[in-house]
């Protein structure tokens, strides 16, 4: 018998097969015990602070296309370091993230990720219609029967414990591998997935 | 591997043999059961070896095959009672899904369910 609290299938590092097939994971997807040794997280928190600051400051002025821009810096400047989970900062991560959260779930509806998918869209994703996908060969992810759009799991979790399924990488084009300078990063979750940001198109 | 059976057996027992859901029921208005399901699933996943193929496409299908069976479903969730037939649909849609799984296709097609 399966309980979530027990924990019986809890393994030591269930993302360690995500550090291996893609480039978006940090510090072994492990930011709670590896730390930054050189010294650059303080100037990078401080950074992702501010830019988490200004995307809420723009969201609360109405600004919502301002405040998404905004949001879509802050995971870039997520992205870019290894140690960010802890302290005052988490704080500033949680309302960028739940600014990015609001302006998706403005009243969109769900569709299938596409080409024209935008910032701020919602979509379908593998945690809500697993029927949808079919699984890729040699752990390349998941592809969409009918948009053909090539997937992958990330646990990059810019929030820190998002309670809606983690993120997922696509490509930003039918059968194209999401890469490092190529995707589109989109939230998972039973009610669909938000369309956070998108790279190189 | 034999025949197409002992892969699915193989790939259940995997799975919990019982699966606890809020509610007592499962439905898609439920996010939280959803989130169980696709955390069994992705540490399942995680537990297998990335290259062995024939159990990483074979618990993907299960995991599907799985979803479509508890639609709805009271608990408690016996996994052994998921449907070896929507099982094996679900293994020719991914093995029929990406032209790389070829070989995998012409071997799963040559072998007995039982």
């Amino acid at each position: 018998m399966y309980h979530p609290k027990l924990g019986r299938f809890l393994q030591t590092d269930p993302v360690g097969y995500e550090d291996q097939m893609n480039l978006y994971a940090y510090v072994a997807n492990d930011p709670v015990n590896n730390v930054d040794p050189s010294g650059k997280f303080i100037f990078t928190a401080i950074t992702v602070g501010l830019i988490a600051y200004s995307a809420y400051d723009g969201y609360q002025s109405g600004g919502a296309t301002g405040a998404l821009a905004e949001a879509s810096g802050y995971n870039d400047a997520m992205d870019s370091i290894s140690s960010f989970q802890s302290g005052d900062y988490s704080g500033a991560a949680a309302a960028a993230a739940g600014i990015v959260c609001k302006a998706c779930k403005a009243g969109n509806k769900l569709k299938s990720l596409k080409n024209n998918s935008k910032v701020g869209d919602i979509v379908k994703t593998p945690d809500n219609s697993e029927g949808a996908f079919t699984k890729l060969k040699g752990g390349q992810g998941f592809k969409d029967k009918k948009t053909g759009t090539l997937m992958q799991r990330s646990d990059t979790d810019h929030t820190n414990k998002r309670a809606d399924g983690g993120e997922w990488k696509a490509g930003n084009k039918p059968g194209e591998t999401p890469t490092t300078s190529n995707k589109t990063t989109i939230t998972g979750g039973a009610n669909g997935g938000c369309v956070l940001k998108r790279d190189g198109c | 591997m034999q025949n197409r059976k002992e892969l699915f057996f193989k790939t259940r027992q995997f799975w919990p043999i019982e699966i606890s859901i809020e509610d007592n029921v499962f439905s898609d208005e439920n996010a939280k059961n959803q989130d169980l399901l696709n955390s069994i699933y992705k540490n399942i996943e995680a537990s297998i070896e990335q290259d062995d193929d024939w159990l990483q496409v074979s618990i993907w299908a299960f995991h599907q095959a799985l979803s479509l069976f508890i639609k709805d479903k009271a608990a408690p969730i016996f996994v052994n009672e998921v449907d070896y037939s929507v099982y094996e649909t679900m293994m020719f849609e991914n093995l029929n899904g990406d032209e790389c799984w070829r070989s995998e296709l012409e071997i799963y097609n040559a072998l007995n369910i039982e």
